[in-house]
């Protein structure tokens, strides 16, 4: 299953980030969006916008292309 | 006509003064010319590498 | 002088402490990236130098701002770092903690909004903290200033003092022994922490590389054990990457710390910020809100606060301050030639730019508040896919929407953009913002040919840049950015309400560079240009119309014949623009030789249609960026090419839309 996959306001354990690029994934690692944390669909923006997501307690907005890279459970 | 020429010097020296230091600011550009920036005295240090490598 | 620097995670407020330490007023603000460069102050008790850097997540750069960061640890002297970290934010600030102790220089921590944490129901032992980390720790609040005295006291206690036996290690294990290796081939001779060096390298950091690429002749070996290290890693399955498990190790470490020293009472969920963004991040409403919040500031700027202000000061300075000037003159003895030079230069030129202070300074109120609150992320998640059709990110709003204060700014914020090009993207299009110099053209024209609509034209003016920027940058995406695939990830801050008084510093610190410009620069450009008006080939105190400045703008007058605005006056007024936008207006005051912004406006109907004024802000808001943008163009590119391109590119496109606003607005008017 996909981040983008989820029910808005839903929560999931992020299991894969391995497959988006490079430079997006290094900064998800740096803002803490790493395989084992919980992270929560907070939003989508309309006509295929970007997602805002929950992670550690804090707001952070990735497109959807990316976010349907990311493998959650 | 005392007053009238130190108030023409004045005056004069004053814009050209002024003229010449906003140029020379522009034209370092960056933190230098940005209105907003004066109480920052940096030497805004990056390096002058092209941005464009493709 | 000791040299103390300020490192930590992006909006964790290192330059509200540092404005705080140092008494300075820098710029600050609520989303990621507003500092981009290294700045430096004198601490309080004048016992050193405290710098400021850009915030940075690791040490491994991405973009321009964050390799500001690395380039200082590499190449710069100093005492001590000072790191700040966010106590809300924890487990995501010490990983970047973890790399500031590897480095090996002795460390404080400034434990910042420990407030915050609190009301989200985060207890910290700071004591102990201290003790794992082996490390100072001092609690603050950087807003309210609460603890800075302590931090600062503490700063400057045994400055000399390094860490002989840290305390704190983190073993990598499987990694340990590519370390060892590295560290042995690793030079002894610079004062770089070997370790440190070794790590960083392993985990990918490109600054690093490039640092040991130029002081070391055998990289190629390393860059070998790197690849057989990384391979051996994903074959026993450790991690997919090496970057990937340092994190990890890091972050093991990290939270055994955090198991403690916290102590999580309550899990507030902080409904504030969530309700908000309920709203202006809706589906549907997201950019209507954020379009309805840019009516309200035009309004509020001409229409319903600014212009009756702007009217109010006009009228002080053609009667109280014109008349006494003249009496003033005429009691000391003054010639008609002082008398001259002094009211229909300096007072027509300044006091027709310092006229519209009030406009400005409420436009960058709203802009400040918008830097404050944590609006400014969620404006451009909310553009982003806009900004995506034409091959640009989100992020990319931000320095455009500093740019409706200053161009300058606007374009040094392009550094937080990851990708070059579209980072070289977003500095072209950044002078097409309508800077708060323009804004006096504006309010002149409107003032004399919209005065109904004022507000409304003016939005259409803004929105006219941005609609050209957008459709610029397709076409030059299309042309330039093929290959580079663009990336959009932004942090969104919590929303915070802003104090009164940093709102209204920001707002200050902002439009006293607008009053200091009328002063000096505006002043010399006024007495010059009225010098050029008052002498001729023919002598002195000549007409007008036989002039220098009007030879010289007569020269361009045909070329603006079709754009409705044919006259010397006009080309000689654009032509003065280019060292600042707002001397535009100072000249035409000197030039139509009025007392004050409302006769000068009965005198532009004589010479402007409301079509050919229309032709003419267009023209001011395209045409050429000023001489300051030029040269910060010039430098953020480091290329010239480029910089004459934003010149040139901007000239043609400001000439072919005034043509089509005068040319088609002339088939229906």
């Amino acid at each position: 299953m996909n981040l983008t996959d989820l029910k808005q306001g839903t929560k999931a354990i992020v299991s894969d980030i391995s497959k988006i690029n490079d430079l997006v994934q290094q900064r998800l690692i740096d803002m803490g969006l790493v395989e084992g944390v919980e992270v929560c669909l907070k939003r989508t923006m309309p006509f295929g916008g970007p997602v805002m997501v929950e992670v550690c307690g804090q707001c952070l907005s990735l497109r959807r292309r990316e976010a349907s890279c990311i493998g959650v459970r | 006509m005392f007053v009238n020429i130190l108030i023409g010097l004045i005056i004069f020296g004053y814009a050209g003064w002024m003229m010449a230091r906003h140029i020379k600011k522009s034209k370092q550009g960056k933190c230098a010319a940005c209105e907003m920036n004066k109480s920052c005295s940096s030497s805004c240090s990056i390096p002058d590498a092209p941005t464009v490598s493709k | 002088m000791s040299q103390f620097a300020l490192f930590g995670n992006p909006n964790t407020g290192k330059t509200s402490l540092f404005n705080n330490l140092t008494g300075s007023y820098e710029y600050v603000g609520n989303w990621s990236g507003v500092t981009v460069e290294k700045k430096v102050g004198k601490l309080r008790n004048q016992n050193g130098l405290l710098i400021d850097l850009p915030g940075v997540y690791s040490l491994n750069p991405l973009s321009r701002d964050e390799e500001v960061v690395t380039e200082f640890l590499l190449t710069e002297e100093f005492e001590k770092i000072l790191n700040i970290v966010d106590a809300s934010q924890l487990k995501r600030n010490l990983q970047l903690t973890i790399q500031l102790i590897e480095f090996g220089k002795s460390l404080l921590v400034g434990l910042n909004m420990i407030d915050v944490a609190k009301t989200r129901g985060m207890r910290i032992d700071e004591k102990k903290l201290e003790n794992l980390l082996g490390v100072s720790i001092v609690p603050i609040i950087a807003r309210s200033g609460k603890g800075c005295d302590l931090l600062s006291k503490e700063l400057i206690a045994n400055p000399k003092k390094e860490m002989q036996t840290p305390v704190f290690h983190v073993d990598y294990g499987f990694l340990e022994k590519a370390i060892e290796q590295i560290i042995t081939i690793l030079p002894n001779d610079s004062n770089l922490n070997r370790r440190w060096m070794a790590v960083q390298f392993l985990e990918g950091n490109k600054r690093v590389k490039t640092y040991l690429d130029q002081h070391f002749a055998h990289t190629d070996k390393l860059d070998q054990m790197k690849r057989e290290t990384e391979e051996e890693l994903v074959k026993l399955g450790l991690a997919p990457s090496i970057r990937q498990y340092i994190y990890n190790v890091r972050d093991q470490k990290v939270t055994s710390i955090l198991d403690q020293v916290t102590t999580v009472t309550s899990l507030n969920k902080t409904t504030a910020t969530e309700f908000i963004d309920r709203i202006v991040t809706n589906k549907f409403l997201g950019l209507p809100i954020f379009l309805a919040f840019m009516y309200v500031m035009f309004m509020l700027t001409f229409d319903w606060l600014g212009t009756p202000l702007a009217d109010l000061l006009d009228a002080f300075f053609s009667g109280p301050l014109s008349e006494g000037l003249a009496k003033g003159l005429a009691a000391i003895g003054a010639s008609s030639f002082i008398k001259d030079l002094v009211l229909d230069g300096i007072v027509a030129g300044v006091g027709g730019v310092l006229v519209f202070v009030p406009q400005i300074f409420i436009m960058f109120f709203f802009i400040s508040f918008l830097e404050d609150s944590g609006y400014m992320a969620r404006v451009a998640m909310v553009m982003d896919r806009i900004m995506e059709s034409i091959g640009l990110n989100g992020k990319a709003f931000i320095p455009m929407i500093i740019g409706f204060g200053c161009n300058v700014p606007g374009v040094m914020a392009a550094r937080t953009i990851e990708q070059p090009k579209e980072r070289l993207l977003t500095i072209l299009l950044t002078p097409l913002m309508s800077c708060s110099a323009r804004l006096p053209v504006y309010a002149l024209f409107v003032g004399a040919f919209f005065v109904k609509y004022q507000a409304l034209v003016v939005l259409s003016l803004y929105v006219l840049g941005i609609v050209v920027a957008m459709i610029v940058a397709r076409v030059f995406s299309f042309l330039l950015l093929k290959g580079e695939k663009s990336v959009f990830v932004i942090e969104l801050p919590p929303y915070r309400v802003p104090q009164a008084l940093t709102l209204w510093r920001s707002t200050w610190e902002k439009g006293k560079g607008f009053i200091r410009k009328a002063g000096t620069f505006i002043f010399g450009g006024s007495v010059f240009i009225w010098l050029l008006t008052y002498a001729g080939p023919h002598g002195l105190n000549v007409k007008m119309d036989d002039s220098f400045l009007a030879m010289i703008g007569g020269v361009l007058a045909p070329i603006f014949q079709p754009l409705g605005f044919g006259t010397w006056q006009a080309g000689a007024s654009l032509l003065t623009g280019f060292l600042a936008k707002e001397v535009v207006v100072a000249t035409m005051n000197i030039i139509y030789q009025v007392p004050n912004a409302v006769s000068l406006q009965g005198v532009l109907s004589t010479h402007y249609s409301a079509l050919s004024a229309l032709s003419f802000m267009a023209f001011v808001l395209l045409y050429v960026p000023c001489l300051a943008t030029v040269a910060t163009i010039r430098k953020e590119t480091a290329s010239k090419k480029w910089t004459y391109i934003s010149i040139i590119y901007a000239l043609i496109i400001a000439y072919i839309i005034s043509i089509l606003i005068y040319q088609i607005g002339g088939l229906f008017f």
